[in-house]
């Protein structure tokens, strides 16, 4: 299985470059206009928009395999006319494991647009005495809203083009850009475009429902690996506690889960 | 007060609009109509007649629902509401009493306007005047004569006259009959209470009438339908649908569409056959017995089908290897197969029902009088084969406030088993969200079975499929739906598991009943076989069919409307090499002087598809009750023209002339529907007498 993952490009982080948390996975990875306390890995603008200070954990395990454990961790805080922002993200076991740390700032560019920009320190390592790779790089995303209904968002990963330390090799720069739509209020619809300089355009779609205000009920659909996926969520005053669940066509269940607080005060 | 304030701004609505069915309402309706059967290409191209499936919403279409006097019975054969909207709409009609306009109903909790604009053609809101049933009412009934005339202008080679000899050296080659299709259909109905009627029809190449057999296909009924325990009655050919149709749904249904509807089907239970689709109706007896919340439903059926006979090498036992269900009995070959098969049916179904609660339970029996023996190929491993089958299962059916869980499940006498359960939820403003989930055991045998799913009876698949209907604003509004489906053991044609996906997104704007714009898009992936011929393991490739269509129609004047619609189609299969692109454009006139007795109707549609494989669909507008939707194939254009015109109130006529040119060929078709040239002229006429 970890063979399988970096077959490719023993340089290529799989893992830690797709979007964090259960409820981006459950839209079908749909993240980049989303705006909660995982908003700090997926678009690092909506922690503009999050409470006095945030938290969120993710938990994730591809396929149910114990060597594939993913755990990301992270906080924003408000800071002058925006927030300061710090994540760390891991992924494997001391065969191969993939990090990526970063921190950055976001701020409010006007009434309806945001802005967040992360310096970002990522590390491969495989066992056994192979070593491993170090790269440093930039990722920030620009989100816009139109009334309460109509978001915009886009992000870019490494747009300046950074490469592993040490070798030729190339970090990809992966842009995602997306909208969503909230027909009603207790509804979101949003889909989204996302092109990895390696890898064909991925287009994902998803849709959230809210009954009775605290209950989410979401499902999404992805050109991707991932073809469907399905979550729910539950919100109890400041604190969101979101589950998903993936379906590869081959490969089977893709389990996430995640737990965020945004304090407003 | 919100009542006042809600009829107020319902009469608003009434200026605004015709009071009656006006044209454009009818030209809405059938574009309704068409949304519901365009998915079923499949079974157009299979020459299945769609009109059995369509034939009841066009029905409505002349005589609308009332809203203010129909049952729950009657309000399920709008197709498009659901049992929580119906629920709602009952509740409000108990409470406000009559609806003063068929607008009203957008005020009821969940129907929004966007369901209200699917339902706006079929129904009315009239005031209702009680009147006392008599038994005399049994004389007042309708008499319908429909008689249906088709044929070609251009005769097939098959229509070559051949002397007897050589007729029967190649009996698969030469039809016995004339081109012209014939269709005469009586009925006498008194609505909801008796139906009797009668149906002759002749396919083309089929005789007319043949010694050994009388007519193709005679078909009769005589329904009754009451109050008290007997609640219906039929003798003769009908049809009977139960629970999801996991366990026996005879005849066609309309499933697999993009509507969040469609994932939960409506059983009528028993119901007369009125179709000349030859293969799908019962013919024996059926009584359904109701006594407070229960109903017992129980038929037989003894009817011969067509079929094969082959003969097993060692003791020569004959055994049938397949049946036929085409319908066709044009040349010797097809007579000879013409009813040799005796089937035997018979069916048991009890339904309790409560308001929010229905319960059922269903077993079936089988048999024929020679066994039936697939051949030994690996696909056909787990297909039924010998003289006699039992199927048993249960389906229920539960709503809790805006929600609806159903399903059911059936098991066939080998222990394979089968379940079909789907969800629905809406939301207050209109907004609906489906999902449902199927996993058809390859062990499951039932020949009657037909729920929801892609293959034929129910067997070997697993599915799942979620819609979604959202109101995007006033006028636009958005339906999503995804199936991934899967099918575990080998296929005919398919030597490996295969699996794929079928999404569907379909924005609509309308701004009222004349106008609306529409945007379809249609993705279809799923896994093939690189060498289809070989009969086991294979290497598998993956084949993408991405199809857009745009459409707009609109009143230009009270007298005209117009249809326009440009479809485009990309297929690729990856092992095939270069893709296959086909693009059609077609514009519709419609029109309809006001006060006059005449409608008339023309095409004109340009089509280029690279091949047969990007073959394009499309609706066409066809005499009452026939349904067209005709494959645009190949380089060329095809033009129709359909007049309707109705000298008095009993009489209405219709003639349709249609051609199609192709600029890419000298030859149409290919073995016994050869025909030499590139036009294909083809008339059709019809009338109905109502008394």
């Amino acid at each position: 299985m970890l063979c399988m993952l970096h077959t490719v490009n023993p340089c290529f982080p799989q893992v830690v470059l797709s979007s964090v948390g259960a409820r981006a996975a459950a839209l079908g990875s749909c993240s980049v206009t989303l705006c909660d306390a995982l908003g700090i890995f997926n678009n690092q603008a909506s922690a503009a928009h999050q409470g006095k200070i945030s938290f969120a954990l993710a938990f994730e395990n591809p396929y149910l395999l114990k060597e594939t454990g993913r755990v990301s961790i992270g906080g924003s805080a408000k800071a002058g006319r925006g927030a300061l922002l710090a994540g760390i993200d891991h992924f494997g076991n001391h065969l191969y494991s993939e990090m990526k740390a970063g921190a950055g700032y976001a701020l409010k560019l006007g009434k309806n647009v945001v802005a967040g920009l992360q310096l970002d320190y990522l590390r491969i390592s495989i066992g056994e005495g192979y070593g491993s790779y170090h790269a440093v790089t930039l990722e920030g995303g620009i989100m816009a809203f139109a009334g309460d209904k109509i978001a915009m968002g886009i992000h870019c990963f490494n747009p300046v083009s950074a490469g592993w330390m040490g070798t030729s090799e190339k970090l990809p720069i992966i842009v995602r850009a997306g909208g969503s739509y909230s027909p009603e209020e207790s509804i979101i619809i949003c889909a989204e475009i996302t092109k990895n300089t390696s890898v064909k355009a991925i287009i994902s779609a998803g849709c959230e429902y809210r009954y009775q205000d605290r209950f989410f009920i979401r499902a999404g659909i992805s050109s991707g690996t991932t073809s469907i996926s399905f979550g729910a969520g539950y919100r109890r005053k400041s604190m969101n506690i979101d589950i998903a669940a993936s379906w590869h066509a081959y490969l089977g269940f893709y389990p996430q889960l995640s737990f965020t607080i945004s304090k407003k005060q | 007060m919100k009542r006042l304030c809600l009829i107020a701004i319902s009469f608003c609505y009434m200026c605004s609009s015709h009071s009656q069915h006006p044209d454009s309402l009818d030209l809405a309706g059938f574009q309704i109509i068409e949304r519901q059967v365009e998915h079923l290409e499949e079974l157009a191209e299979a020459g299945i007649d769609l009109g059995e499936l369509s034939e009841g919403m066009v029905n409505l279409l002349s005589n609308p629902i009332n809203i203010n006097s129909a049952r729950r019975f009657d309000l399920k054969t709008l197709v498009f509401l659901n049992d929580m909207q119906i629920r709602n709409l009952l509740d409000y009609r108990k409470k406000y009493g009559e609806f003063l306009s068929t607008y009203e109903l957008k005020h009821i909790d969940g129907i929004g306007m966007n369901t209200l604009r699917k339902i706006m053609p079929f129904i009315v809101a009239e005031q209702v005047h009680e009147k006392e049933r008599h038994i005399k009412d049994i004389l007042k009934g309708k008499h319908e004569i429909l008689f249906r005339f088709q044929r070609k202008l251009l005769n097939p080679v098959g229509y070559t006259q051949v002397s007897d000899s050589m007729s029967a050296k190649s009996p698969g080659s030469y039809y016995v009959g004339d081109p012209s299709r014939l269709y005469l259909r009586y009925r006498y109905r008194v609505p909801g209470k008796l139906s009797m009627g009668f149906l002759v029809e002749k396919d083309p190449g089929e005789e007319l009438y043949s010694k050994a057999y009388g007519p193709d296909l005679l078909s009769f009924h005589a329904a009754y339908e009451g109050k008290g325990i007997i609640r219906k009655v039929i003798a003769g050919d009908f049809h009977a649908r139960f629970g999801q149709g996991l366990l026996f749904w005879s005849g066609l249904s309309f499933s697999g569409g993009s509507d969040p509807a469609s994932v939960k089907r409506y059983a009528p239970g028993i119901t007369p056959n009125t179709s000349a689709n030859e293969t799908t109706f019962l013919r024996g007896a059926g009584l359904e017995l109701g006594w407070k919340q229960i109903r017992l439903t129980t038929l037989f059926s003894i009817k011969k089908v067509d079929a094969s006979i082959q003969y097993s090498g060692n003791d020569s036992t004959m055994y049938i290897s397949s049946l036929n269900t085409s319908g066709y009995h044009r040349t010797l070959n097809e007579i000879e197969n013409k009813n040799v098969l005796q089937s035997f049916k018979t069916v048991i179904n009890t339904e309790y029902r409560r308001q929010w609660f229905r319960f059922g339970v269903t077993s079936c029996y089988s048999k024929y009088d020679f066994e039936i023996r697939k051949d030994s190929i690996p696909a056909y491993t787990f297909s039924f084969s010998g003289k006699e089958n039992i199927c048993a299962g249960i389906d229920f059916d539960l709503i809790f406030r805006r929600t609806n869980l159903f399903g059911e499940v059936g098991v066939s006498r080998n222990g394979g088993w089968a379940f079909y359960a789907g969800l629905t939820h809406m939301t207050g403003n209109g907004s609906i969200f489906a999902i449902s989930l199927r996993e058809y055991r390859k062990e499951y045998q039932n020949d009657m079975a037909q729920a929801a799913g892609l293959r034929d009876h129910n067997a070997n698949e697993r599915g799942l499929r979620l819609m979604m209907e959202l109101p995007l604003s006033k006028h636009f509004s958005l339906q999503a739906s995804c199936d991934h489906f899967e099918f575990p053991w080998l296929t005919y044609g398919g030597s490996n598991p295969q699996r794929g996906q079928d999404y569907r997104l379909r924005i609509t704007y309308s701004k009222d009943m004349n106008q609306e714009y529409a945007l379809r898009y249609r993705f279809r992936n799923k896994t093939v076989n690189i060498d289809p011929l070989s009969s086991w393991f294979d290497m598998l490739s993956s084949e993408h069919k991405h199809e857009v269509q745009a459409s707009a129609r609109s009143q230009l004047s009270p007298s005209f409307s117009y249809k326009l619609l440009a479809a485009y189609i990309f297929k690729e299969i990856y092992h095939k090499g270069p893709s296959n692109q086909g693009s059609l454009l077609l514009m519709d006139v419609y029109c309809h002087p006001p006060g006059k007795r005449i409608r008339l109707n023309m095409r004109y549609a340009l089509f280029h598809t690279d091949n047969y494989n990007s073959r394009i669909y499309s609706y066409e507008h066809d005499v009452l009750y026939a349904i067209s939707m005709p494959a645009y194939y190949g380089k060329g254009f095809r033009v129709y023209f359909l007049a309707k015109y109705s000298p008095s109130r009993w009489l209405d006529t219709w003639v349709r002339l249609s051609l199609t040119c192709y600029t890419d060929r000298a030859v149409i078709s290919s073995g016994a529907d050869e025909i030499k040239g590139n036009k294909l002229p083809e008339v059709k006429f019809q009338f109905r007498i109502k008394l």
